[in-house]
């Protein structure tokens, strides 16, 4: 984890909602054991479910470190603070769930995210990678990530 | 219970004014670019329900766990996710769902391919989705 930051389980937030989906999954399964499996009543098929989307990303906290094989550890920036860069993000997101038994099925998503970065860094250098990028300088930055997921359920 | 694996394909592209450090020669100033490219396969455990509030709407719900702590690798990931769906038609379904992603992962700290990230993010997603 970054130095000086506490792992991100034991961060409020985390606790918070941590709690809270617990105390969902504790109500669904006490209060309703019987009817979470119950067969649909509609006949409604559930065999294959492909599904797509519009996903809407906020909220986004992110710091970056990059060592080097000179300078060493590099400087740890917040991408939102120190380099300007943005917070939310709207993309396509999709998926596929295939149920193999009424017990057992996999799933798959997709989502890809794209934030730009546009700033003077301010007060200190920065160290990406063994480059210094000069306090006071102007600096662009771009980030991608593109997240598959695979469950079995 | 149930597992599940979580690929992330990271890129990230820097632009600016930078000291540039090469051996023994004397540092230069000049505009460089830094480009760095991960890929981070992790694997988790997690918990699902689904409770059917009438044979057209359901509620779900699902948390992933990953937390690791080895020599060189240290991070967690977690991911909780709540959602409605409901049934149109027989093959036809909207839902929507909020989801929440943590994730700490540090590799290598100090070796030259060493890197961090520490982040969150909300998501809100519309669906629709067609069943066979």
């Amino acid at each position: 984890m970054i130095q000086g930051t506490p792992p991100v389980f034991l961060s409020k937030a985390f606790r918070g909602t941590a709690a809270l989906c617990l105390g969902l999954l504790f109500w669904l399964g006490v209060t309703s054991p019987t009817r979470a499996a119950e067969p649909d009543s509609t006949n409604f098929p559930e065999r294959l479910k492909l599904w797509g989307g519009y996903q809407h990303l906020f909220g986004l906290d992110a710091r970056y470190r990059f060592d080097g094989p000179q300078a060493g550890i590099g400087t740890t920036f917040d991408f939102g603070k120190d380099l300007g860069g943005e917070t939310s993000d709207h993309m396509a997101r999709a998926g596929a769930h295939f149920r193999l038994t009424p017990n057992h099925a996999i799933g798959f998503s997709r989502y890809a995210i794209n934030l730009r970065g546009d700033r003077t860094i301010l007060d200190v250098d920065l160290t990406i990678d063994d480059v210094i990028f000069s306090a006071q300088g102007n600096i662009t930055s771009q980030i991608g990530l593109t997240i598959y997921r695979l469950f079995y359920d | 219970m149930s597992p599940g694996i979580y690929l992330g394909d990271f890129n990230a592209e820097f632009l600016g004014s930078a000291t540039i450090r090469v051996g023994n020669i004397p540092p230069v100033s000049e505009a460089a670019t830094v480009t760095e490219t991960l890929f981070v396969p992790l694997p988790t455990i997690g918990i699902g329900l689904e409770y059917r509030i009438s044979p057209r709407l359901k509620i779900q719900t699902r948390t992933d766990f990953f937390y690791v702590n080895v020599k060189q690798v240290e991070g967690s990931l977690a991911e909780f996710t709540v959602g409605l769906e409901y049934r149109l038609f027989k093959h036809f379904a909207v839902g929507a769902t909020f989801n929440r992603l943590w994730l700490d992962l540090d590799w290598k700290p100090g070796s030259p391919d060493g890197w961090a990230v520490q982040s969150s993010w909300n998501n809100g997603l519309f669906y629709g989705a067609l069943y066979f």
